[in-house]
């Protein structure tokens, strides 16, 4: 039982950033080994890298769930990229090439959550967010997208384009096209409801550990 | 005014060096055309340049290289060329007979600039080891007199850009402490300077009472890190011989005594193929051009394409890569200048008349755009650009479309980043293709990979480009590119975009 405000607190924290938009994303995952090592691939991209143009969006990946699978080792970032795959990854556009590097061991499927920010970049190239899984070589299974991405959220205009691409016949693992489904951004009142939840969510934790005090 | 031509039509001996093969022959006719043919051949209208290209040209028509006025005067005037950029820029030594009235120069528009040679340093009279990048940045060894034991002359590592000379002074990695530096690019062939103006180079810490210490090194983006040349050779010393290749992915190709050895940055190596031979050259392809000596003592020139396998072109003597994969080579004497593209060869027809240049001239280097340089085999002939000629420039029709960018991703795969972009058509009649779309002022540090050619007929020259064969692009229709760049720096990509359509040159 202790699991529960646990559940509940990662449900309902929200997002570290103000999102424009958040995406439920979902693969099936059962055609890639069990034991095997692979790697969660989240890439932001500025669209110019100019200074004028960075900072002005950010991404948060939550809510990770590998279906029996398990996340192993620390993260690997470069740029604005942080956080772990308990509490969440942000991605910053602090530089041109920005991101999060995260192996696991799969399980039957992957879900995650995206919340982004959706600022234009001015120069006409737009940020972009794109995911990929890589295999032990740090090689990403080859799909049918330009650059072996499963997925991409290109911000250029409200909504963002989102993209999706499966396995290409070349890989050794057959994955289908992620599923991805946007969710409604909690209105503004909603935050003292949000911040309930967390209270409610303490309080439990609280009595849950009482009885083993 | 009269211009003096020299031809050599008979060769003597023959000395090969990868696959340039220097020729040693007997000045053997020398000829003159008048001032009123050179005005005929002078600086050509843009707007009269190549159909198709990416196609090896048909004819072309030729632009002469201007001797330096400063160094003219000191005898048989001598003028070599060794390089050939993108933007039509050759680079080469000229000046007088005497190697100390002579010097390093790069030509633009056929005019040359001379290469500054700081104080204290002179330069070696062999430009075989200078070279050019399509930004125009140039790389070369300038010497210096010592007196350090037995060591009387050192040999310094330098960098033009904008024709003002950078001296590179890598820091020590691991040789020991004393001694006197002596650091200077590699690759004397082909290759020390790649298209991002990185630079591959040796130094050498020459100790008081005999003994040296060789390391390696990669000069990027301003700064130097050490190259470890122990997963290819048994030590990290000097390597075996001269020819060394660096690509505009940083790879580097050296040769060892089975073959040709790739060593990638992150120091892992690939091996290529025994039929391979020796590396002379590389493109952004990923393509290396190499040699070998048959058993009859022919040289001849391969391709190695590490996804298809080498390709055999048979005895052969001087041989450029260009970044469509197309080879200009000549065959040995009698000399005869042809250009492979893709399995299909093709002969290089020289202007007859206009001016009249020798069927026995060598020109083989080769740009993206289809221009050649030369001849390459003597020192006492006028040299030219060669430019395709055809039937006129596309039309830039940026006012009729819209182009989307996408954003972009790094696929780990190639190493490359990615971008898609998309023109559409924003008029209501149809637009006639194929379709380009060119990349203006892209930094130095990403570089366009397969790319379809440079531009040379619409200005400005040397911007890089991608082709859709489309034959027409209807009201609203849109077509899709995929751009791909070689950014080891890692840096932003930025560009502006150009938009070319129909049949003509770009």
């Amino acid at each position: 039982m202790r699991t529960i405000p646990l559940i509940l607190f990662s449900l309902l924290l929200p997002p570290t950033l103000q999102a424009d938009i958040i995406y439920s994303v979902s693969l099936n995952t059962t055609a890639l080994p069990s034991g095997g090592t692979f790697y969660l691939d989240f890439q932001f991209f500025d669209g110019s890298g100019l200074p004028s143009d960075l900072n002005n969006n950010s991404v948060a990946i939550s809510n990770l769930a590998l279906g029996g699978g398990a996340t192993t080792g620390t993260p690997a970032f470069t740029g604005g990229g942080a956080g772990d795959a308990s509490a969440g990854f942000t991605l910053n556009d602090t530089q041109f090439f920005n991101e999060v590097l995260q192996a696991f061991h799969p399980g039957s499927f992957l879900t995650f959550q995206v919340a982004l920010t959706t600022a234009i970049d001015p120069g006409g190239t737009p940020d972009q967010l794109s995911f990929a899984i890589l295999d032990s070589t740090l090689l990403e299974l080859p799909t049918n997208g330009v650059a072996n991405e499963l997925l991409s959220i290109t911000l250029n205009g409200t909504p963002p384009t989102v993209a999706t691409y499966g396995t290409a016949s070349g890989s050794p693992y057959s994955i289908a096209a992620p599923s991805v489904q946007q969710t409604d951004i909690p209105e503004p009142g909603g935050t003292g409801a949000l911040l309930t939840a967390v209270l409610v969510g303490f309080l439990l934790a609280k009595r849950v550990r009482a009885p083993a005090q | 005014m009269m211009m003096r031509v020299y031809f050599n039509l008979l060769g003597k001996t023959m000395v090969t060096h990868g696959t340039h093969i220097e020729s040693f022959l007997s000045p053997s006719y020398h000829g003159n055309i008048n001032g009123g043919l050179r005005k005929s051949v002078s600086i050509l209208g843009l707007c009269m340049l190549a159909a198709m290209p990416g196609m090896p040209a048909s004819t072309y028509t030729a632009t002469p290289l201007q001797l330096p006025a400063d160094l003219a005067d000191g005898g048989q005037p001598f003028m070599q060329v060794y390089g050939f950029n993108n933007l039509g820029q050759v680079l080469g030594e000229a000046g007088a007979s005497s190697t100390d009235r002579r010097g390093p120069h790069v030509w633009t528009n056929g005019v040359p600039t001379a290469l500054p040679i700081p104080t204290g340093r002179f330069f070696a009279g062999w430009t075989g080891s200078f070279k050019i990048n399509n930004s125009g940045d140039v790389a070369g060894d300038l010497l210096e007199n010592v007196v350090f034991g037995a060591i009387t002359q050192l040999r310094h590592a330098y960098i033009w850009k904008n024709f003002v000379p950078t001296e590179l002074v890598p820091p020590r990695f691991v040789c020991p402490a004393g001694g006197v530096l002596s650091a200077a690019p590699m690759g004397y062939i082909s290759g020390g300077l790649n298209n991002a103006g990185h630079v591959f180079g040796a130094s050498a810490y020459f100790y008081q009472g005999g003994g040296h210490c060789s390391e390696h090194w990669l000069y990027a983006g301003g700064s130097f890190r050490r190259v470890d040349l122990s997963p290819v050779y048994v030590t990290d010393g000097d390597p075996p011989l001269g020819y060394i290749v660096l690509n505009d992915a940083d790879q580097i190709a050296l040769p060892t005594y089975t073959g040709t050895v790739i060593l990638n940055p992150d120091g892992s190596t690939k091996t290529a193929p025994p039929a391979f031979g020796w590396p002379t050259g590389a493109n952004s392809r990923g393509q290396f051009l190499g040699f070998y000596k048959a058993q009859s003592g022919e040289a001849h020139i391969t391709l190695w394409d590490p996804q298809t396998g080498v390709t055999d072109l048979g005895s052969s003597g001087y041989g450029y890569l260009n970044n469509l994969g197309q080879i200009a080579f000549s065959l040995p004497y009698p000399f005869q200048s042809k250009i492979w593209d893709n399995g299909t060869v093709t002969d290089v027809t020289y202007p007859v008349l206009n001016p009249p240049i020798s069927l026995n001239s060598i020109f083989t280097l080769i740009n993206d755009a289809g221009q050649l340089a030369g001849p390459q085999n003597d020192s006492i002939s006028t040299k030219y650009v060669l430019t395709p000629s055809g039937n006129g420039c596309a039309d830039a029709i940026g006012g009729s479309v819209s182009v989307t960018r996408g954003g972009f991703r790094y696929n780990r795969a190639n190493q490359h980043y990615t971008q898609t972009i998309a023109i559409t058509n924003t008029t209501a009649g149809v637009l006639t293709g194929p379709f380009s779309v060119a990349l203006d002022g892209l930094p130095q540090s990403a570089l366009l990979f397969g790319v379809a050619g440079t531009t040379l007929c619409d200005a400005p020259q040397g911007s890089p480009y991608l082709n859709n064969q489309a034959a027409t692009l209807a009201p609203g229709a849109s077509l899709s590119f995929t751009l791909e760049f070689i950014n080891t720096q890692g840096g932003s990509i930025n560009y502006s975009s150009r938009v070319l359509a129909g049949p003509g040159g770009r």
